[in-house]
This record gives structure tokens, C-alpha cells and sequence, in this order.
């Protein structure tokens, strides 16, 4: 009786510091996801101020030449390093209907079943895009009009994807053990109450 | 029976598209109906343009309607028949395939997948707002091109180039964000270009063609007479897929003309600038892309 | 096909009941159909199909609308415009119930994007309203319902590609929906006094004293709304003075929303960690929804899901008018699971000529496209003005399509009325086009 107390609590212990892990590596990709979306605002800016400059002044060059490709990139970093950060905080979409009806036990069993789908989908796309990106790099593909090396910006998605996948599968393991899963202190304070 | 999707970034209505599905045709009709191919147009597969070697490369389509030029990231080598101002005319083009064709087939081999036709995108236009008597008139005109290589082309004549998504690029006309556009006359109809530009010049500066190619592993599944059909089938139909493409051209000249675009005709000293001006890209290109040299200097030869 | 159909809506609806994130079911989805009935390596064909979808340069305006909507969310913006607004609003039944119809159609002329109207007009609107005593229902189903005017009203995304794919000029296509979009606006006003007018608890009882203002003090009033102005001047001015596209619009719009924090003495560090991370969760989690549908969007175009429906509907050579009815509820049933833009790219080479030999114009249609899509839009499981409303208000989507849903009937109930006078379509393009 007392040893299984103590090893329960020594898999809370192991959970929690996996969740301490998990959340760290998520607001740094947080961090990253929002230095992206700064450089991604400041090249289209950078555009236009281009566009518009050169033709009053001809000799500035009229366009980046990279605003487009870029800023896409950009974006998508954005949106896949944002995402570990945006799960933990309990910010993503879900239909909670039967979450929210069930009682105790059984919203907990439904929420491990989505947490065992979410981490099957996330490690599957973390794991594709590593070799992904690992393919294009063998390969030597670039882009088309910079010639980007594209496994650069594949990279950075699958660096996206991966913490992700970690959120998640730290969020079975808490399923499994009943440590806390949504930690909404780690966002932004922006939704109405 | 074996079924193939075709993947085609481009809209229904283009002719390559066309092109595409009349080959689907004659294929099921020679194969007696065994090797069905659905042409999946206008990128509805979500593979973009770049992507298409690729993908028939690692078996994601089995066939794919591939803009060559847009493979350049792949392999420098299929920017060959963009070096501007090199080839000036189709008949030209077919001259200069004879030679760069089996080097696609190579190319297209180590990447696991075979040609079955090729079809040329038509000649290149510059389209604008202005008349533009001399080159210096050109200077500084924001132009949208499609590719790296037609933005280094115009802005090597002096306009402003850049890229630009097409979805941006209505708004963009309309408003006067950008004044002028270098592409084909079939896609300048697409774009209904006459509503905001005047002026069509004629200046031929690139060529490209699409080649429609199979993945290996699905070709080898077809047997051999079969395979055998379809060759006979893609050879028969290529030089009438030129005529489309020829054709295109001029119906989409004669469409702008009556929605009161004006065809300007360039100058042989016009031309020599904008040529003489754009040498220097051709000389990089040959220097960045060194197995093209000899290429082009066959090519060269034989024109002579 | 109908096990392909089946085990489509069958997964993602037990999926999406057990509470599955919305992106990852429909992630999951894909990629368990993809396993069942594709023959390709789907480890490769899905990393492609990411990459495509999250860098796509024609999605770039969206994250810089959210960021400017963070922002405004932040500025005392909202209040001014209400501010503003309320004594001109107080004489219509409804009162400021109308800001979202009314701010969802100045907004629409910026954005070509549902999803980033509603999410900038409702991170201006919906705290302010919820704050001042309306009834969240007519709030919230309002703003879910006008957001999609983004769409009908011009710059549109969706206009634009149906424009490429159907070979019809983007700019009429534009001109098409202006008058279309108003006249929606308008009906969504006209619900909204007539449900007010039925039941009066809707409008706060404190709101109802606005109707006795003189008319200088609703003049003063509008002195209020000059930040709001300003930030019209910057976005629109850029735009469709060749400043800008649509896309760059988007950026002079943070500046402009930058500058007005700035001026209010808003921009602490604090307050700009806030918007920051803000704008980051809601791209990323919108970003995740729309890799989901679009994924399973690419994937069922793959599997010929799209045009087998079409063509079924094809084959039963239908009157114009039912054909009609027929696509709408068509497009109605494909909407609810897959995302707008795949629905039209996969099923127009079928559908258009089938149209066009009904009778029907290519403009007309096109307009029809941009109301199915943007009735996609409000239709759940899959709703993206409905992941923004539940990001910005934290309400569940069941609740939301229930509020939603008299919105949902109007527009239907209006694409019957132009299958019916397709004159209001065409009126204003031949008239300024010839
Ligand atoms: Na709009
Ligand atoms: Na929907």
C-alpha cells in the first residue's frame, strides 16, 4: 500500500518535471514564434517603403526581392512553433460538448482519447517533417527564385512540429497519471472572461 | 487496370490542361481502356508548380504536366530554354529542344521518372500602361514577372520587376501598385489583362515548356505494349500540342487586340538594347550553370 | 466511394465528439484515409502538403490582420468607436447590436478574408458589448454572420481564385459583390431589429435612453470616431491608392494600429508581450485548423471525393432553378467538414460547365461560390469564424452555431432570391462595365 502511494507520487514527481520540460521548450518556441511574426511584418513593411521609395528616387532598389518567399516561411514558422505553447494553455479549438457533459471519470477517459490522437497526428508530422527536411537537404533542393536551400525553412516547421509532438505526448502520460493538463497562465491574457 | 492521377497547377481552361486531358483520351483508348489517367487541374492535388518533379519523383502523383523552368531548383540545368533572348522564335525552339531534350531525359531519369511529351508555353510579352518610344522609356516601370529569371530579364532592361502572388496581382493593377506584366499571351488573357493595360511588346525575351512526365515504378507496372501504345501515342500527339500552343498565341494577340489592346511593334534597335542589355545575364548563367555552355553552343552552331 | 465518404464524415465526427482539437482530427482523418484507400507514401506526401499550406505567401495577410487586431483589442479603440457609434444607434431597434454588421462591412472592404474580418472586428466589438449588457446570443451570431461578408464584399480571396479557375475577370467578379454584400448587411441589420424588436430583453435597459439625444450631442458624439478614421485612411488609402496590395494593406494596418497605441500612451512592455504572444496563439491556432482542412481537403481531392459528388448531382439533370438548390445543399453538406477554397478548386471542372448549360452567368455563379463558401465557413465541426469566436470569447462551438444559425437561414434564404432576380448580380457590372 505504502510503496505503491510512493511510487505514485514518484510518477507525479517524473510527470511534472516532464511538463516543467515540455513547457519550457514550448515558450521558446513561443519566444521564436514571435520574432518570427515580427520579421515577418517588418519585410512586408520593408516592400512597400521599397516600392514606394523607388519610384521617387530610382536608384533604390524597388522590391527585396525575397518579401513573398519569405514572409511565408516566416509564417509558417510562426504557426507551427506557436502551436506547443497554444495546446498547453488550453487555447486550441475543440468541440467540448462531451467533455464538458461527461463527469469526472468519463471526461477524463474522453480527454486521453483526444490526447492519444493529438499525439499520434503530432508525433506523425514531427517525425515527417524532420525527414522532411533531411530528404531536401540530401537532395540539395533550394528555391526557386532565391535559391534558399528549402530544408532551412523545412527546419524550422519540423522544429515547430516536434515540440508539439513532445507537448502532447507529456499531455497522455498526464492523462494517464491525473496531473493537471491545461496551464492557461502560459499565454496571453486576451480572452473575454 | 491501372489508374493515374495528373497533376496540372494549371486552371482547366489553359490549353495545356486541354492538351493533357486529350492525351488522357487517346491513352485509354489505346490501352483499351487499362491505364486510366484523371487530370487534376488547377493544383486541386495542393501540389504547387516546384513541386511537381519532385513529387512524381517520390511517388506522391503518378503524373504530373511540369513547367520546366520552375524545376531550376532541383537542377540549375532546366533553365537552359530561359536564357533570354537566345531563342526567338518556335521553330527555333524546336531546333534547341533537339538538343536540350535528351538531357532532360537524363535529368528526368535520375529523378525517377520518364517524359512523355513535351508542349512550349507560347512567346513572351511584356505588357504596360505606357507607349515607350525608346528604352529609356521602360525605366523604372514596376513590372511583375513569374520567376526569378523574367524579373532579372526586365529589370535588365530597365523596368522595375518583381515577383508577386497572382492573387495579388488584380488588386494590384487595378490600383496602380504595379504598372505593367511579362508573361504569355494565353495568361494574359487568363488575366483579362486589358481592363488595366494598354500596350502589348512582343520582346520574346524567354522561352519554356512543360513536359508531362510518369513515375518509373508506375511506368513499369504498365507491360510492355501497353507502354509501347503510349509512347506511339505522346509522339503522335506532340507536334499537334506545338500547334495548340502556336495557335494560342495568336488567338490571345487577336482577343487583346479586340479588347483594344495595341500589339507595339519593337524596333530591330530597340531589340538589339534590350538584348545587348541582358547579355550580361546570359554570360552569368552560363557561368553559374557551367554544363549549359555547351548546350548552347551547339546550339549556336547549328543555327549557323 | 461511398466507404471513402463514409469513413470521412464517420472519422472525424467520433474524432471530433471525443473533444479531439479541431486541426488534429481533421489531420487524423486524412491521414487515416489516406492509409485506407491511397496508394502513396503519405510520410512524404503530408510534410509536402505542410510546407505548401503554412508558407503559402497568399496567406499572409491573415497572421498581420490578427496582429492588428491585437492591437485595437488593446487600444482604447473599441470604446471610442462605441463611443461614437452608440447616440447614431440608438435610433434603430437593436441600438449597437448593429456594430458588428456595420464594422463586418467597413472591415470587409479592407480584408479579403473572413476569418480576419471576424477576427478584427470582434476583438473591437464583442468585449464592449458583452460589457455594456447585450445579449451575447445576438452578439456573438452576428458577428459570426457578417464576418463572412468579407468574402462577398471587395478585395475577395475567394473571387479570386474562382476568377483564375473559371477564366472570369477578377475585377467584375469584385464589382459583382458589392451590391450583393450590402444588400446581405442589410438583411442581417433587419433581423436584428426584428428580433430585438420581439424580444426587448436583448438590448440593456440602460442602452434604451440613448434614443432621447439632441442631435448636436450625437454630432459631438462622432468626434470619437477620428483614431477609427485614421486607421481607414491608412488601409483602405494604401490600397486603392497604389500603394499597397491587398496583403501589404494588411502591415500599413499594424503600423497605423502601432501608431494609435503609441499616441494613447498604451504601449508598456507589458501590454506588448501581451499582444505579441495575443497574436501568436491566435495565427497558430488558426494556422492548425486551416493545415487540418487543407490537408484533408488535398487528400480527398486525391481520392476524387469532391467531383464524384458533383458529378452524381450532374447526372440527375435537374431544372436550373433545382440544380441550383441542389449544389447549395451540395456545397452545404461538403462544407461542414471541408474548407472552403478546397471545396471549389476540387469540384468547379464538374460543376461550371453543368452551370453554365442551366443558363446560369459565370459572374452570377461566382457570386453563388462566395456565399456557399462563406456559409462553409459558419457550418460546424468546421467553422473557421467559429474557431475565431471561440478563441476570442471562449464559448464552445455548439452554443455558437446555435446563435448562428438565424444568420445561416438569411443567407440562404438569399442565394433563393438571386437564383430567383439574378439582376442584383448583374446590375451593377454592366452598368459600370459594359
Ligand atoms: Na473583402
Ligand atoms: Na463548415
Amino acid at each position: 500500500m505504502t510503496s505503491s502511494l510512493n511510487e505514485d507520487a514518484r510518477s507525479k514527481g517524473l510527470v511534472a518535471a516532464l511538463q516543467a520540460a515540455a513547457d519550457c521548450l514550448s515558450l521558446t518556441g513561443a519566444f521564436l514564434a514571435v520574432l518570427c511574426m515580427v520579421a515577418m511584418t517588418l519585410l512586408v513593411l520593408a516592400e512597400i517603403v521599397l516600392a514606394g521609395v523607388s519610384r521617387i528616387i530610382p536608384s533604390v532598389p524597388s522590391t527585396t526581392h525575397i518579401g513573398w518567399e519569405y514572409s511565408g516561411y516566416l509564417m509558417g514558422a510562426c504557426f507551427l512553433l506557436g502551436a506547443g505553447m497554444t495546446f498547453r494553455a488550453g487555447l486550441q479549438i475543440r468541440v467540448e460538448a462531451l467533455l464538458r457533459a461527461g463527469k469526472g471519470r468519463f471526461s477524463r477517459v474522453l480527454e486521453t482519447i483526444a490526447s492519444l490522437a493529438g499525439a499520434a497526428v503530432a508525433v506523425f508530422v514531427a517525425m515527417a517533417l524532420v525527414q522532411f527536411a533531411l530528404r531536401t537537404w540530401g537532395y540539395g533542393e533550394v528555391s526557386q527564385d532565391s535559391l534558399t536551400p528549402l530544408w532551412i525553412p523545412q527546419a524550422v516547421l519540423a522544429l515547430g512540429a516536434v515540440i508539439m509532438a513532445l507537448q502532447m505526448l507529456v499531455r497522455v502520460l498526464a492523462c494517464l497519471t491525473g496531473a493537471p493538463l491545461d496551464r492557461p497562465d502560459l499565454g496571453a491574457a486576451s480572452a473575454i472572461e | 487496370e491501372v489508374k493515374i492521377n495528373l497533376a496540372d497547377a494549371l486552371p482547366d481552361s489553359n490549353f495545356m490542361v486541354k492538351n493533357a486531358v486529350e492525351f488522357a483520351d487517346a491513352v485509354k483508348t489505346v490501352t483499351d481502356g487499362n491505364v486510366v489517367i484523371s487530370v487534376k487541374a488547377g493544383g486541386s492535388l495542393g501540389l504547387k508548380g516546384p513541386d511537381q518533379l519532385t513529387a512524381v519523383r517520390d511517388g506522391l502523383v503518378e503524373m504530373a504536366d511540369i513547367n520546366i523552368s520552375q524545376q531550376v531548383g532541383v537542377n540549375p540545368l532546366f533553365g537552359v530554354e530561359g536564357i533570354p533572348f537566345l531563342v526567338s522564335s518556335m521553330d527555333e525552339l524546336k531546333k534547341y529542344h533537339a538538343i536540350i531534350r535528351p538531357v532532360y531525359e537524363e535529368l528526368a531519369e535520375k529523378n525517377n521518372q520518364k517524359i512523355l511529351y513535351m508542349v512550349p508555353s507560347p512567346a513572351q510579352y511584356v505588357y504596360l500602361k505606357v507607349l515607350a518610344a525608346n528604352i529609356e522609356d521602360f525605366k523604372g516601370i514596376p513590372v511583375r514577372g513569374a520567376d526569378k529569371n523574367t524579373v532579372d530579364i526586365v529589370s535588365a532592361i530597365g523596368m522595375a520587376g518583381f515577383v508577386m502572388p497572382w492573387g495579388e496581382l488584380i488588386p494590384a493593377l487595378a490600383s496602380g501598385r504595379v504598372d505593367g506584366v511579362a508573361t504569355s499571351a494565353t495568361s494574359g488573357v487568363d488575366g483579362k489583362f486589358w481592363e488595366f493595360l494598354k500596350y502589348v511588346y512582343p520582346t520574346n525575351h524567354t522561352w519554356g515548356s512543360n513536359m508531362v512526365t510518369i513515375n518509373l515504378d508506375t511506368w513499369n507496372s504498365i507491360p510492355a505494349d501497353q507502354q509501347e501504345a503510349i509512347l506511339k501515342v505522346a509522339a503522335e500527339l506532340e507536334p499537334k500540342f506545338w500547334d495548340v500552343s502556336r495557335q494560342g498565341d495568336v488567338n490571345s494577340i487577336k482577343t487583346m487586340s479586340e479588347n483594344g489592346m495595341e500589339l507595339v511593334e519593337i524596333s530591330p534597335e530597340l531589340r538589339a538594347q534590350m538584348e545587348e542589355r541582358a547579355a550580361a545575364l546570359q554570360a552569368a548563367f552560363l557561368e553559374r550553370v557551367p554544363d549549359a555552355k555547351p548546350l548552347v553552343e551547339k546550339y549556336k552552331a547549328s543555327m549557323n | 466511394m461511398t466507404a471513402v465518404i463514409g469513413s470521412l464524415f464517420g472519422f472525424l465526427f467520433l474524432l471530433l465528439g471525443a473533444g479531439t482539437w479541431i486541426g488534429m482530427a481533421l489531420l487524423a482523418t486524412a491521414i487515416a484515409l489516406g492509409y485506407m484507400f491511397l496508394h502513396v507514401p503519405l510520410d512524404r506526401l503530408i510534410p509536402q502538403y505542410a510546407f505548401n499550406i503554412l508558407t503559402s505567401s497568399e496567406l499572409v495577410a491573415l497572421p498581420l490582420f490578427v496582429l492588428m487586431g491585437e492591437f485595437l483589442f488593446r487600444t482604447r479603440l473599441s470604446q471610442a468607436i462605441f463611443a461614437g457609434l452608440a447616440p447614431w444607434a440608438g435610433l434603430l431597434p437593436g441600438r449597437l447590436l448593429h456594430v458588428n454588421v456595420i464594422g463586418c462591412s467597413i472591415f470587409a472592404a479592407i480584408s479579403g478574408s473572413s476569418a480576419a474580418t471576424t477576427q478584427v472586428v470582434g476583438r473591437m466589438t464583442l468585449k464592449e458589448l458583452l460589457a455594456r449588457g447585450y445579449s451575447p446570443d445576438v452578439a456573438i451570431g452576428s458577428l459570426a454572420g457578417a464576418g463572412t461578408l468579407g468574402f462577398l464584399i471587395p478585395p475577395s480571396t475567394v473571387m479570386i481564385i474562382y476568377g483564375v479557375l473559371a477564366e472570369e475577370s477578377v475585377l467584375r467578379l469584385f464589382t459583382a459583390g458589392l451590391i450583393p454584400g450590402l444588400l446581405l448587411a442589410g438583411a442581417f441589420g433587419a433581423w436584428i431589429m426584428i428580433h430585438t424588436t420581439i424580444n426587448k430583453d436583448l438590448v440593456p435597459e440602460s442602452e434604451r435612453a440613448l434614443k432621447h439625444l439632441s442631435f448636436g450631442q450625437r454630432v459631438a458624439a462622432l468626434k470619437e470616431l477620428w483614431p477609427t478614421m485614421f486607421l481607414m485612411v491608412c488601409v483602405l488609402g494604401s490600397m486603392y491608392g497604389g500603394l499597397a496590395t491587398p496583403t501589404e494593406a494588411a502591415a500599413i494596418g499594424v503600423v497605423g494600429a502601432f501608431i494609435l497605441c503609441w499616441i494613447q500612451g498604451m504601449l508598456s512592455l507589458e501590454v506588448l508581450r501581451n499582444i505579441a504572444l495575443g497574436a501568436v496563439q491566435t495565427s497558430s491556432v488558426m494556422g492548425l485548423v486551416i493545415l487540418g482542412a487543407s490537408i484533408l481537403g488535398n487528400l480527398s481531392a486525391m481520392l476524387g471525393i469532391p467531383d464524384a459528388v458533383a458529378a452524381t448531382v450532374a447526372g440527375w439533370n435537374l431544372s436550373p432553378l433545382s440544380l441550383i438548390l441542389a449544389l447549395m445543399v451540395l456545397y452545404l453538406i461538403l462544407g461542414t467538414a471541408l474548407e472552403g477554397f478546397s471545396m471549389i478548386v476540387t469540384t468547379l471542372s464538374v460543376v461550371l460547365p453543368l452551370v453554365e448549360q442551366a443558363g446560369f452567368d459565370k459572374i452570377w455563379f461566382g457570386i453563388f461560390i462566395v456565399l456557399v463558401v462563406e456559409m462553409a465557413q459558419i457550418t460546424p465541426p468546421v467553422a473557421f469564424n467559429f474557431v475565431v469566436i471561440q478563441n476570442i470569447s471562449g464559448r464552445d462551438t455548439g452554443y455558437i452555431a446555435k446563435v448562428t444559425m438565424p444568420y445561416l437561414m438569411i443567407m440562404i434564404a438569399f442565394v433563393v432570391v438571386l437564383a430567383l432576380f439574378p439582376q442584383i448580380v448583374s446590375f451593377l457590372p454592366n452598368l459600370l462595365m459594359g
